[in-house]
């Protein structure tokens, strides 16, 4: 069985359901991040595992224990919370203590176990400092710290990062996951920012509205999107609305605007759905190129290593195209005619 | 199991307090509004039955008629009186910072935090026919005779100002400290000046303190039993008094509980009334 | 204008003050009666305030009042404050405005109520009706002061406490306690000084007995005039100046916000 396993997990608040049907099993080591847009019972979900939330239905099992029935402080589960939630009136000494004493853990043993995580996080120096004199990422530390000296059989991640600034945000990204390495531990990690979602996660759990999305790693995720939600909220993606057709023994997706496009689809794949065009995906050609969607370019924005095009389709299609900067290549302007063309194999189609 | 535990914990811990509300005021009160249906018959005591004598005689034989305007009348010149005088004080507050702000709010404070006993007390040392002020007077030969300060509604008045100004101030500085102060530099910059400043901006936006610090005050003067009775003694009647003495001396406690619920009524028709004002400020 | 301002202000914090000037001022003076300005310079009122009997025996009634009601009022107030404060409840509004209003009602109505209650029940003119008395009226004063303590309080502690193994015994006494203490310290002091100053409640139930200070002033004044009133109210000023003003101050910023 897995080393932490959610089954069927429900929680329902009077009519609001907030998480339904609930199922995941993580492996040992796994580092897993809970991924989605506020309210989608991301942190909820945490907060069951937590056991600071009971499930309205379905069981939470860590290393073949139901720990379902159990109160918070019998878990050892660790959290770290989104505001770090350190206690004020103590030093970050004491805080580490904290946990260790209500473990009923003796002098020497607790003594060692502080002065290694707080090596381990490199905090030393401010073991009496109290919360209030340190910075973010420091406070961000002792949270950490706090919650690895006990050891524990799962780790929690409540939107740790969404308080620091961008570039603290990226170094504690590295170091939470070298810690997590380091130490083996099992990670649960929420956050509603898919970049950190995927630069962080071995698996990342999609969640919309209180359901399961998609699991999968970030390639898969990005390439294999499932639904027209994954595709939109992993990255961007152009969206074509329209239904595969068999023209002359071929397979073409037809959209509702008369565009056809050539689809990489499923034999079995037939009727009404979207198709999915990653932006980068998509080259610039000359206007009157065979195989080539005409239009002009009609907003042109930097976005420093890339520029990204809005180009209308002479057939109405509103298309969005990324480009790398290229040395002694011009940049196009608004206003120029262009061609759009795509490889099947770059399409993704979603059936409705 | 767990999430009703947390949903009673609540009640569990307000649990000896609502007892406390229950039983020693509300239990109270509710025996008080019965017996002011009794009867009182001076050698056999309360006699248990439903009339509404004690509310007709207080609201209509002349002497308590007397009693309850003189007690509103008195309400509303200790209102005014600490409006016109809190109000230079509560903006001078308002508008000082720092050190000189501390200050200011030590003097304020000092006397919320000294009994109204102690105060009255010093006002009977002050106002006497032989005392300070009577005697500076004279010794400037400012008057002949002694003002008569003690045992008239004057002397009341001047103690029961002093005694429920801070309230004012402190309902006043709360308003005028809740004033943008943009928006006095917009006034400036569209070119008003003070008075108009003061009249078209500071008085309209400080206004619900102004209803709030009046309705405190108002309340205190309607309520206040200590200063009437030490200044005034038996010359000035208002209505606590007139509870007291039901209450200690005549023990007519239906009369007096009557009076206790009239007094209640006042107060509750004031606040209703000032409740409605600010709200419809808000909404309009 | 801006001078004739300042001495407007000047005269009317004079009137302010005044009272309490004179009285500090009379209990050093030593003629026979209280007389401002005073004349010479004596401790003797003080030292007659301390060697009499009557009124050490006051003091003594009134401090043993104050203590047995602040006492209960803050553990009643705190469990009151944690609650309304920290968990949603249903008509939160209206059960906080009821637990506050025993300061809302005329002293006088509320004495009344208590005397014709507590004569039925036999609890007038004892110590234990007074000390309940007490504690209804300054219960008050530690709910708001407490709940504004433990509305700033971060729940997320509590949590991470549990999640750090702690028991809610554990964590309500080393997380939850020390942190909204100052708050129930600062309602704690004030409910004492409220109860140590209560007069008209007091008068009502506390019969020939139990003559609490308040009372002993209340009478003394009424029917004498002695320079000892003066002695015994600059001692409570001095008192209540010493552990009230960092309280109050917080009681009106709590008030203010």
């Amino acid at each position: 069985m897995a080393y932490l396993a959610l089954r069927n997990l429900s929680k329902v608040y009077g009519t609001a359901t907030v998480v339904k049907d609930f199922d995941l099993s993580v492996e040992a080591g796994e580092f897993v991040a809970l991924l989605g847009p506020s309210g989608c019972g991301k942190t909820t979900t945490l907060r069951m595992i937590a056991g600071f939330v009971a499930p309205t239905k379905g069981e939470i099992w860590i290393k073949d224990t139901n720990v379902t029935p159990l109160p918070p402080h019998r878990r050892n589960v660790g959290l770290v919370f989104q505001n770090y939630a350190l206690f004020p009136h103590m030093t970050v000494r004491a805080n580490i203590e904290f946990g260790l004493k209500s473990h009923h853990v003796e002098a020497a043993p607790m003594n060692k176990s502080v002065g290694s995580v707080l090596e381990l996080v490199g905090l030393t120096p401010y073991a009496e400092r109290y919360p209030r004199e340190l910075s973010g990422g420091q406070q961000q530390r002792v949270a950490l710290a706090r919650v690895l000296a006990l050891k524990p059989d799962l780790l929690l991640f409540d939107e740790p990062l969404s308080n620091l600034d961008a570039k603290l945000r990226v170094q504690m990204r590295e170091e939470i996951r070298r810690l997590q390495r380091e130490l083996g531990v099992t990670a649960l990690f929420v956050t509603h920012d898919q970049e950190e979602a995927m630069t962080m996660a071995d698996r990342i759990v999609l969640l919309e509205r209180g359901r399961i999305a998609q699991v999968g790693t970030a390639e898969e995720i990005y390439d294999h999107p499932r639904t027209r939600f994954v595709a939109g909220f992993i990255g961007t993606a152009n969206f074509f609305e329209g239904s595969i057709v068999s023209v002359a023994g071929r397979k073409v997706f037809r959209c509702k605007s008369g565009l056809e496009i050539e689809a990489h689809a499923e034999s079995s794949d037939f009727g009404a759905g979207t198709i999915a065009v990653r932006p980068e995906k998509i080259e610039f050609v000359s206007p009157d190129a065979t195989h080539a969607q005409p239009g002009v370019i009609r907003q042109a924005t930097q976005l420093g290593a890339t520029m990204e095009y809005a180009v209308d389709l002479k057939l109405g299609d509103r298309v969005i195209v990324q480009e790398q900067k290229r040395p002694r290549v011009a940049l196009r302007r608004s206003g120029e005619q262009v061609g759009l063309t795509w490889q099947a194999a770059d399409t993704i189609f979603l059936r409705n | 199991m767990r999430e009703r535990g947390e949903a009673l914990k609540p009640w569990f811990l307000l649990g000896p307090n609502l007892v406390l509300i229950g039983l020693l005021m509300l239990g109270p009160l509710l025996l008080l509004a019965r017996i002011s249906f009794d009867a009182y018959e001076a050698g056999s005591g309360i006699i248990d039955t439903w009339q509404i004598s004690n509310y007709t005689k207080f609201l209509f034989d002349p002497f308590y008629r007397e009693v309850l305007w003189g007690t509103l009348l008195l309400g509303a010149e200790v209102t005014a009186l600490c409006l016109v005088l809190g109000f230079p004080l509560a903006y001078a507050l308002s508008r000082s910072r720092g050190l000189k702000r501390s200050l200011l709010y030590f003097c304020i404070l000092m006397p919320l935090l000294t009994s109204t006993v102690v105060r009255t007390f010093g006002w009977m040392i002050l106002l006497g026919n032989n005392g300070f002020i009577n005697r500076t007077l004279m010794a400037l030969h400012a008057i002949n005779r002694p003002l008569r300060l003690m045992y008239n509604t004057t002397g009341v008045i001047i103690a029961l100002v002093e005694v429920l100004l801070p309230f004012m101030v402190l309902a006043l500085d709360t308003a005028l400290l809740n004033i943008n102060p943009s928006l006095y530099e917009a006034a400036r910059n569209l070119g008003a000046r003070g008075t108009r400043i003061f009249l078209r901006i500071t008085l309209p936006l400080s206004l619900p303190g102004i209803i709030s610090g009046c309705v405190l005050v108002f309340t205190g003067a309607l309520s206040a039993f200590v200063t009437p009775t030490l200044i005034a003694g038996a010359r000035v009647k208002v209505m606590s008094t007139i509870i007291y003495q039901q209450a200690m001396a005549l023990l007519d406690w239906p009369f007096g509980a009557a009076v206790a619920f009239i007094m209640l009524a006042v107060i509750l028709i004031l606040m209703v009334a000032s409740l409605t004002l600010t709200e419809r400020r808000r909404t309009a | 204008m801006k001078g004739a301002f300042r001495l407007v202000n000047g005269v009317i914090l004079l009137y302010l003050l005044a009272p309490i000037v004179v009285v500090i001022a009379t209990a050093f003076g030593t003629s026979a009666y209280p007389i401002f300005p005073p004349q010479g310079f004596t401790l003797k009122w003080f030292v007659h305030f301390w060697s009499t009997p009557e009124l050490r025996d006051s003091l003594r009634i009134s401090a043993m009042l104050s203590l047995t009601s602040t006492t209960l009022a803050t553990i009643i107030g705190t469990g009151s404050a944690l609650a309304l404060a920290r968990h949603g409840i249903r008509g939160k509004s209206a059960i906080s405005t009821m637990l506050l209003s025993p300061i809302l009602f005329p002293a006088i109505v509320l004495a009344l109520a208590l005397l014709v209650a507590f004569q039925r029940i036999g609890l007038a003119q004892t110590f234990t009706g007074l000390v309940a008395a007490h504690t209804l009226v300054i219960t008050p004063f530690v709910v708001r002061l407490a709940m504004a303590s433990a509305a700033e309080f971060d729940p997320s502690l509590e949590e991470a406490a549990q999640n750090l193994g702690a028991s809610w015994q554990r964590t309500f006494f080393r997380i939850t306690l020390p942190l909204i203490l100052p708050g129930i310290l600062a309602g704690a002091v004030f409910a004492f000084i409220m109860s140590f100053d209560e007069l008209v409640v007091t008068l009502l139930l506390a019969g020939p007995a139990l003559q609490t200070l308040p009372i002993r002033i209340f009478n003394y004044v009424q029917y004498s005039s002695d320079p000892t009133i003066s002695a015994i109210s600059t001692c409570l000023i001095v008192a209540w100046l010493a552990i009230g003003i960092p309280v109050y101050t917080r009681f009106l910023s709590v008030r203010h916000s």
